[in-house]
């Protein structure tokens, strides 16, 4: 999503810079040149940025090999040398906190990009079409929507034997779909009225391409807003299920096991809640942030 | 109004329906053996694997055990747990514990939060407006996971003001939990309750009031907050279910023996009928509260109902 929202931000800002001259801008490069001059989205976005190369690139921030552990040294307190010291098994856990940025944000962003592209196709279906489609979309949504997210994807992941990133991933669609599908189906419909749609209608184009060329590119902004936020709250949501026991498993590398695995160690170890939870706290913050400063950029009626 | 409760109490059955039919679906219908995966590690014996079956139904078509499982719902048959022991007995024994918790939650979002957002806004960009401002951007965004631990770590071990765990100490045992989970919410309550005050203190009935005369006090406390109060009330509604998925996970870090901590221990003792059940407890806990206050908010405005 946050590739998707870049590179519209890089075409709307050609468009901008192309428009500038003769004195008009669409929305989305609007946004962009109000963007700039925002510090909160500056910040997000270079933290944001940091994150997803920590999440591709792990080496870069640590020569040390998480997973090469010595257990003379279990649960050194930090020190010069090991920022975050060590954990119960003599891992250093600098390098644990640091790749387990990329279990978080490849949960995030796949989880996000997934359930905005269902809530785009179904949203544009319900929305465009309406009738019998609409309801059978929307009655559907409502039923899901009684499952509070966390709650079904506990159940979900409960019954799964041994669970990857895959089945979490795939738990947390299945139970949040239907937020961004209303978000997308209302602004379909707020689109719909446009006179420019009319006009398209009569010139013979099809309900596709009306629905591509017309409708979509202006039904977009309030899911991105959605979408940026979502990706913070589905970092949340998968180190809580993982906390709980039903999300990740060993061996594999989380902000989530290892909060789970401090939890024993609360009384005479705290160093290990309080490396992981900042990670997690900063990466959550960060997307909301930028959530809030897509907002109000995206947003005419707050300028 | 009439009209409008007979139509949501229309649509409230069929989503009763849908969510518990997914739950089930989810649990007892998907591929592989339901038995096998509820018992998780520890194989069970074949005489224990089929009296299972027997009780779930399992050999029957899949509509026909839903309908068994839903009839057992309505008579308060949340399942049983693997030694016997029906769900209904850890239900009826932990929810005073949840209880206390949500009710220490709602009371302090309500005051902290509605406090702080009155303040702000009658305030306008003063100390107390930015505080507000700022604090509730960064509790917002903070997960109920992290909050709750460090909370635990900073007030519970280094400060030493609260418990760490349990509930020893009675409800103050709750102030510390229920304020980790209150936290988002009580942020979320006092931005909309500022931006709502700050609408309705520039509608004309409100010059009205103070042109009659009015006390401030008065204007603002019987005029304006009653109807700012409006958006916050279906907010409540929309937030009720993290604040039920936050249940778990603070009653699972703060160790409160009540429903939440039933659904943590069910996940790491592997007893999937208590999980399945809360679970499925909770679902409708929110379903009908949501249409509690779905009501509650057509009472307070009259526009919803004459939709």
């Amino acid at each position: 999503m946050t590739e998707t929202t870049a590179s519209q931000d890089r075409s709307a800002s050609q468009e901008a810079t192309a428009g500038g001259q003769t004195g008009a801008a669409s929305l989305w490069g609007d946004a962009w040149r109000e963007l700039r001059r925002n510090p909160f989205f500056v910040v997000s976005a270079l933290l944001i940025l940091v994150l997803i190369v920590m999440a591709i690139a792990p080496q870069l921030f640590t020569s040390i090999d998480p997973r090469s552990c010595d257990l003379s040294r279990s649960l050194e307190r930090p020190s010069a040398d090991h920022w975050f010291g060590f954990d119960l098994q003599g891992c250093d856990y600098y390098s644990r906190v640091i790749y387990g940025a990329r279990a978080s944000i490849v949960i995030g962003v796949a989880v996000t990009s997934l359930t905005a592209f269902v809530a785009i196709v179904l949203g544009l279906i319900a929305g465009y079409y309406g009738g019998w489609q609409d309801s059978v979309i929307s009655r559907f949504a409502d039923l899901v929507f009684a499952l509070p997210f966390l709650l079904g994807a506990i159940v979900f992941l409960s019954v799964i034997d041994s669970r990857g990133i895959p089945h979490v991933a795939l738990a947390l669609i299945v139970f949040s779909w239907p937020i961004m599908t209303r978000i997308m189906r209302s602004s379909v419909i707020a689109a719909k009225s446009a006179d420019y749609v009319a006009a398209a209608k009569v010139l013979g184009a099809s309900d596709f391409r009306i629905m591509r060329k017309h409708i979509l590119p202006n039904a977009l902004a309030p899911l991105v807003v959605y979408a940026t936020v979502f990706i913070g709250l589905i970092i949340a949501a998968e180190a809580s299920l993982t906390f709980l026991g039903v999300g990740l498993q060993l061996p594999a590398i989380s902000w989530g096991l290892q909060l789970s695995g401090a939890r024993t160690q609360i009384l005479t170890d705290p160093h290990l809640i309080f490396f992981p939870g900042v990670f997690v706290a900063l990466t959550v913050f960060a997307f909301v942030l930028m959530g809030d400063a897509l907002r109000d950029a995206l947003d005419p009626k707050l300028r | 109004m009439k009209r409008y409760v007979i139509r949501r109490l229309l649509q409230f059955l069929p989503v009763v329906i849908g969510a518990t039919f997914i739950i089930f679906a989810l649990v007892f219908a998907i591929p592989g053996d339901p038995i096998r995966a509820l018992s998780g590690d520890r194989p069970l014996s074949d005489a224990v694997q089929e009296t299972l079956r027997e009780r779930y139904n399992l050999n029957d078509p899949l509509l026909i055990q839903y309908g068994k499982y839903m009839l057992g719902l309505l008579q308060g048959d949340f399942g049983t747990t693997f030694s016997g022991r029906p769900v209904n007995d850890i239900i009826v024994q932990r929810v005073p514990v949840s209880i206390r918790l949500a009710v220490s939650a709602l009371v302090i979002q309500g005051v902290i939060g509605g406090l702080a957002g009155i303040l702000a806004a009658l305030r306008r960009q003063g100390f107390v407006d930015s505080l507000v401002q700022v604090s509730t951007t960064v509790l917002v965004a903070i997960p109920t996971l992290v909050l709750g631990m460090i909370g635990q770590v900073v007030f519970g071990l280094h400060l030493g003001w609260f418990p760490i765990a349990g509930i020893d100490q009675g409800w103050y045992s709750y102030i510390l939990p229920g304020a980790m989970l209150a936290s988002t919410s009580m942020a979320l309550v006092a931005r909309l309750l500022r931006t709502s005050l700050l609408e309705n203190l520039r509608a004309d009935y409100v010059r009205m009031a103070t042109a009659k005369g009015l006390s401030r006090t008065r204007v603002v406390g019987r005029h304006a907050l009653r109807n700012s109060l409006i958006p916050v009330v279906t907010f409540l509604g929309a937030d009720l279910g993290t604040m039920l998925s936050g249940t778990v996970i603070i009653e699972g870090i703060f160790n409160l023996p009540g429903l939440g901590r039933e659904v943590f221990r069910g996940i790491q003792q592997q007893e999937g009928t208590v999980v399945v059940g809360i679970v499925t407890l909770f679902v409708l806990v929110f379903v009908t509260l949501s249409l509690v206050i779905d009501l509650l908010y057509a009472y307070l405005d009259p526009r919803i109902r004459y939709d």
